[in-house]
C-alpha cells in the first residue's frame, strides 16, 4: 500500500494565519477570546468565543465574502505549501468536512426574510455538496467531491477516508478541508444545552465546566509522494459509532477504547508505540470522563503523555480534524508537542493529568482522538518518524 | 461489494409524520420518541432493506444524503429569529444529520462506523466509495448504504437545479438502501464498479469497454438530457432503459432508489446507471443482479 505524507498546510483561526506566529503563541501559551453577547430572550450576558481576528461581517454580503476569503485564503496557501504544480492539483480529490457547512449565510438569509415565510430551507436550500463544489471550481480541481457531516469527527473523518483512497490507489492524492464559521445555531444551540464554558478553558480540570467555541479553517495536502523527509504521514486510525445515545459517549469509554484500540492495530502498533496523544478534550465535565476513561482502557499502565489543545484556539467543532493535526504537526517540527492551558487541579473522579508544560520531542507517532455527537469516535495516527 | 438486500421506499410528501412512525413499526419494534421526518425517512428505508435478515453488530453504517434534515434547522432557525428564544435542546441535537445515522446505527444495534456523506448530485454514488474503500481496506465486512432526502418544494429552485419544467416529474420523499457484504454466498448480485469521469468520451470509452456478460439495462441521473440519453443508448448496446424517474419520481438521492429498484425488479441484468453532476462529471455504477 501506498504512504500518504502531509505535504502542505494552511491554517485560519483565532491565533491568526501565520503558521510561525500560531505555533510561537501556541509555546508560549496563549489564549484569547472575545466576549459575546447572548441577545436573545431579553438577556443580557456573555459567553467566550475563539474568534478569527479582525473581519466585518454583518450583512450578508459581507459575510458571504468573508467566509469564502478565509476557505480560499486558507485553501491556497496548503495548495502553495505543498508545492504541487496546477496539473498535479487538477485530479487531486476534495474532502470538506464541517458542521455547520454554509448555515452562517443561510441563517443571515432567514434572518432577514419575512416574519410569516415558512419552508425557507426546502425551498432555498443549495444542498451540503454545494460549498465543496466552489472550492473545486476555484482551485480546478477535477477529482471527486467528498462533504462529510459527522459532527466534531468531520474533518478527522475526512482525513481517514482521504488516507483510506490514496493507500488503495482509488485516489493519487487529496485536498482536505476542515471549516466552521461562528453561526448563532451552533452558538445558542450549545448554550440552550448549558455547555459552554463561562470562564477560562479547562479541559480535564477539576473546576471544568464546559466548551468554549471556535472558529477557523484547516487545510492539508496528501500525497503519495513526499516533499521533503521531514513531512508527517498519515498512517491509520479507526471510527465507530457509540450508540449509547446521541450526545454523550457511554462513561465506561468501552467504544472509545475500542475505536484507539484499532488504530492502534491498523498501524500494528502497540500501546508503547505512541509518543503522545493529543486528546479530543472538549472540557464538558461528562465527556472529558467519558474520553479518559477510554483512554485507560486502551492504554492501561502506558498511557502516554496526552494534551488538550482546545483551550488556544477553541472547540472548532467538525473543522477540528484537520485545523488541531496542523497544530500539532507544526508544533513538533519546531521541537515541541503543546502543553494544556487551562489545567489545574486533578479532578479525583478519573485522575486525569494531561501536560502542563511543553514536552520536548521532534520526532514520534502521535495520536489524534475526536469524539462527537451521534455516537462518533475517530482516532488516528500520525508520524514523522524514519 | 455482494448485495445482499435492497430496499426502495419513496412516498408523497409527508405533512404528519406520525403516519410514517406507524408505518415504521410493521418493521421494527424500535422505540423512537424525538425523532424528526428525515431521521424516520432515515429508519424506515433501512429497515426494510435489513427486515428479517441478521446483521452483524459491527455493520457500517453510510447515509447519503443532499439536504440531510432541513425540517429541524427550519424549526431552530424559527425559535431563534421569530420566537427569539433558546433553541429547543432536541431540535438543535436534531439539526446534526448525522443524528439520523446514530438512529440508524442505534436501532440496528450496530457499532461500526456511521458516516454522513454528501456531494452535489452524486452523494450516494460517493457513499458507495467510501464503503468500498473500507471493504478493500478490510476494515468491514457488512455495510448498510442508503440515500435518504426529504421531497423538494420549491419549483424556482428545482427548474434552476435541473432545467426541467417543476411538473416534469413527480417529487416524493426517499430513502433507498443496500445491504452490502464482503461475501458472495446468497447475495442478489453486485456493485461492480464504480467510476468518475470528466468528459463524456472518457465515460463512454470506459462503459463500451465493461466486461459485461448478462444484458444490459441503462438508467440515467435526473441531469442527462433526452438528447443525450439517446446518444448514450445509440452508443451502448442495452435491452432496455429503465426510467424509474417517470415511473416513480424524484428526492434528492434518487440514484440509491434507481439502483435498489433494479435489484428488486430484474434478474441476470447488468445496470449501467449513468449520472452528472453539475460541474459536468460524469459517475458510472455497474451493478450486476444475478
Amino acid at each position: 500500500m501506498e504512504h500518504v505524507y502531509i505535504r502542505g498546510r494552511g491554517i485560519t483561526c483565532s491565533l491568526g494565519s501565520d503558521v510561525e506566529d500560531i505555533i510561537a503563541r501556541v509555546k508560549n501559551k496563549e489564549c484569547k477570546t472575545v466576549d459575546l453577547p447572548i441577545r436573545i430572550a431579553s438577556l443580557s450576558y456573555t459567553r467566550p468565543y475563539y474568534r478569527i481576528p479582525g473581519s466585518d461581517r454583518e450583512s450578508l454580503s459581507d459575510l458571504e465574502k468573508y467566509f469564502y476569503q478565509v476557505l480560499f485564503d486558507t485553501v491556497y496557501r496548503a495548495i502553495e505549501d505543498s508545492g504541487l504544480t496546477g496539473k498535479e492539483i487538477e485530479n487531486c480529490a476534495l474532502f470538506f468536512g464541517s458542521t455547520s457547512i454554509d448555515m452562517p449565510m443561510f441563517e443571515k438569509t432567514y434572518k432577514n426574510l419575512e416574519k410569516n415565510s415558512t419552508k425557507i430551507l426546502s425551498y432555498e436550500s443549495p444542498g451540503y455538496g454545494k460549498i465543496a463544489g466552489i472550492v473545486a471550481e476555484r482551485f480546478n480541481v477535477n477529482g471527486p467531491c467528498y462533504t462529510f457531516t459527522t459532527a466534531c469527527t468531520s474533518s478527522a473523518n475526512c482525513l481517514l477516508y482521504a488516507s483510506s483512497m490514496i493507500k488503495t490507489g482509488q485516489i493519487e492524492r487529496a485536498i482536505v478541508i476542515g471549516y466552521d464559521l461562528f453561526n448563532e445555531l451552533g452558538f445558542y444551540g450549545f448554550e440552550s444545552l448549558k455547555l459552554i464554558e463561562p470562564g477560562a478553558y479547562k479541559p480535564f480540570d477539576k473546576n471544568r465546566i464546559g466548551i468554549i467555541m471556535g472558529e477557523g479553517c484547516g487545510a492539508v495536502v496528501l500525497d503519495k509522494l513526499s516533499k521533503s523527509k521531514h513531512d508527517f504521514r498519515i498512517l491509520a486510525g479507526s471510527n465507530a459509532c457509540d450508540t449509547f445515545n446521541v450526545t454523550t459517549h457511554n462513561s465506561q469509554g468501552d467504544d472509545i477504547a475500542q475505536v484507539i484500540t484499532d488504530a492502534l492495530r491498523n498501524c500494528n502498533f502497540s500501546v508503547k508505540d505512541i509518543d503522545a496523544v493529543k486528546a479530543h478534550a472538549t472540557g464538558s465535565p461528562v465527556n472529558d470522563v467519558t474520553e479518559y476513561n477510554g483512554m485507560k482502557l486502551a492504554f492501561g499502565d502506558a498511557m502516554p503523555p496526552f494534551n488538550g489543545i482546545k483551550p488556544y484556539i477553541g472547540h472548532t467543532v467538525g473543522a477540528c480534524g484537520v485545523i488541531e493535526l496542523i497544530i500539532i504537526i507544526e508544533s513538533v517540527s519546531r521541537g515541541f508537542f503543546p502543553s494544556t492551558p487551562g489545567f489545574e487541579s486533578v479532578d479525583d473522579e478519573i485522575d486525569a493529568r494531561p501536560i502542563t508544560e511543553n514536552l520536548a520531542i521532534r520526532e514520534g507517532n502521535f495520536m489524534l482522538n475526536f469524539f462527537g455527537f451521534g455516537g462518533n469516535c475517530t482516532s488516528y495516527i500520525v508520524s514523522n518518524k524514519e | 461489494m455482494y448485495v445482499h438486500g435492497a430496499s426502495a421506499f419513496i412516498c408523497e410528501p409527508v405533512d404528519d409524520i406520525n403516519r410514517l412512525k406507524d408505518d415504521l413499526k410493521q418493521y421494527t419494534d424500535f422505540f423512537f420518541r424525538r425523532v424528526n421526518k428525515f431521521i424516520l425517512l432515515s429508519l424506515m428505508g433501512v429497515h426494510q432493506c435489513i427486515y428479517g435478515k441478521s446483521i452483524s453488530g459491527s455493520s457500517a453504517v453510510y447515509l447519503a444524503t443532499e439536504n440531510g434534515n432541513l425540517g429541524d434547522t427550519e424549526n431552530v432557525l424559527h425559535q431563534l429569529y421569530r420566537e427569539n428564544s433558546f433553541p429547543k435542546p432536541f431540535n438543535f441535537i436534531n439539526t446534526m444529520s448525522n443524528t439520523a445515522s446514530f438512529y440508524v446505527a442505534q436501532s440496528l444495534k450496530t457499532r461500526g462506523r456511521s458516516i454522513t456523506v454528501s456531494s452535489k448530485n452524486v452523494s450516494f454514488e460517493r457513499g458507495l466509495e467510501l464503503a468500498k474503500v473500507d471493504f478493500e481496506m478490510n476494515h468491514i465486512t457488512e455495510a448498510l448504504v442508503g440515500g435518504v432526502d426529504e421531497a423538494v418544494f420549491s419549483r424556482d429552485h428545482f427548474m434552476k437545479k435541473y432545467e426541467k419544467a417543476y411538473h416534469a416529474v413527480k417529487l416524493v420523499e426517499g430513502s433507498s438502501w443496500l445491504y452490502l457484504a464482503a461475501h458472495r454466498d446468497g447475495a442478489l448480485g453486485e456493485i461492480a464498479d464504480i467510476k468518475t469521469f470528466n468528459s463524456r468520451d472518457d465515460a463512454v470509452r470506459w462503459v463500451t469497454s465493461a466486461p459485461v456478460s448478462d444484458p444490459i439495462v441503462l438508467s440515467f441521473g435526473i441531469l442527462i438530457p433526452p438528447s443525450e440519453k439517446e446518444i448514450w443508448k445509440k452508443e451502448c448496446a442495452h435491452e432496455e432503459e429503465f426510467d424509474y424517474l417517470t415511473e416513480h419520481g424524484y428526492y434528492d438521492t434518487v440514484a440509491s432508489f434507481a439502483v435498489s429498484k433494479f435489484f428488486e425488479r430484474y434478474t441476470r441484468k447488468v445496470l449501467i446507471y449513468i449520472n452528472k453532476n453539475i460541474q459536468g462529471q460524469y459517475v458510472i455504477l455497474i451493478c450486476v443482479r444475478y
